[in-house]
Order: structure tokens, then sequence, then C-alpha cells
């Protein structure tokens, strides 16, 4: 079959160390209607849409709203990313996210 | 002569890595044997590029595996470099594949024998 086209780089020998401090792992699970109140408080006139896709932690959501308009999607799912806080960082396990300019 | 512009280690390794590949994907596993679905998704849409690509498994490197969320400002891997620049990571690299913008993005990158 075709073969990938990627191949594999490593890191720099000074970039070989590895930190010694796992990231910890809330133990609370945020249920989907949470994340989706964070969403619409930072963003006030967000249409929010969220469920789960997988388990309780793997996360999708759509977002609408005027906010996001004029931004690419880069700078839009990071005002997502920064709704949501500490979640994307310790208790979401995935979000497949979609945003929209109202 | 290095320019330094990281006082971090990592953050300069990232940076030199992400400056001297044109294509840069950041991913759990290999492109051969991805750890992550995401991974995987993003990975089979650049290996369908025919583009080459550099990949980095941030599965073999703690520092790198968080060191990149702070330089992208980003939460979540995978994340794709295209040029030194942040394009995305596996929602919006996909919607990019499905609307032409990636091709876009790749063309010029293409080497006249790559088809």
């Amino acid at each position: 079959m075709c073969s990938s086209g990627g191949h594999v780089v490593s890191m720099p020998p000074m970039m070989q160390q590895s930190s010694d401090t796992p990231i910890q792992k809330a133990d609370v699970i945020p249920k989907p209607q949470e994340l989706a109140e964070l969403v619409r408080r930072h963003i006030p006139d967000a249409v929010v849409e969220v469920g789960l896709f997988s388990g309780d932690d793997h996360f999708e959501m759509s977002v609408t709203s005027s906010a996001f308009a004029g931004k690419n999607r880069v700078a839009q799912h990071k005002m997502v990313y920064a709704a949501l806080g500490d979640h994307m960082r310790q208790r979401v396990h995935a979000l497949a996210l979609t945003t929209r300019a109202a | 002569m290095t320019e330094s512009t990281h006082s971090d280690p990592v953050q300069q390794g990232i940076d030199d890595l992400v400056k001297t590949h044109d294509v840069v994907l950041f991913m759990k596993g290999t492109p051969e044997f991805p750890q992550c679905g995401f991974s995987q998704r993003v990975a089979g849409i650049m290996s369908n590029t025919g583009v080459p690509y550099a990949a980095v498994n941030v599965l073999l490197n703690d520092a790198v595996r968080e060191g990149i969320k702070i330089y992208a400002d980003w939460p979540t891997i995978p994340q794709l470099y295209i040029k030194g620049e942040f394009i995305g990571g596996c929602d919006i690299v996909s919607e990019m594949a499905a609307n032409g913008e990636l091709e876009e993005l790749l063309a010029p990158l293409r080497g006249s024998e790559g088809n």
C-alpha cells in the first residue's frame, strides 16, 4: 500500500530529559452541561451544543458566537479553550470542537 | 550564528524544529503506529497529501509533550505546523483538508519530483 510520507524526527539531546512531575489528574470529570456553561459565561452570546462521543471524558462541542467574527479558527478555538480553563489540561481527555461566527 | 529567542531549551528546541522543517506534526505515536485517534487522523491526512513531513512522537518525551502546548498556547495534541506557523489540531486540519485550504498551503511545498 502507499507508504506514509512522514519521517520520524528525534529531539535534540538537550530535550531528552523528561520532567519528573507528571500532571495530576483531577478526580472529577465535568459534565457536558458544565462545560457549556463555562463557555457561555466567557462568551456571553455563544450558542453551545455539547455531548459525548466516547466514554465520559471524550466531548464534542460546537460553539456559534458573534465574538468569533473576524477571527481565524485557531483564535476561535483558543477562546473556547480559555473558557474551559483547567478542564482542558486535566479532566477533558478529548474535545472535538467546531466553531462558527454568528 | 544562533539567535536564541527562548530561554527555555525545550521551547527553543521546538522552535528550531518547526523552523527547520517545512511541515511538522507533533503527535502521539508515529505515522505508522499512531497511539491516539486524533493523531492517527491528522497523520493520515498528511500522508495522503504526499507532502513529506516531520513527525514528532511526543509520547517519547514528557518535556516536549507539555512544552508544545505552551509553545502554541494550544492545549491538545496533535499539532500541525507549516512553514513555522501553527495551523491547528485535528478539527481544524480536518476541516482544512475537506475545504481545500490545506492543499493551498501545501502546494508551494510540493517538489517537482513529487508527481
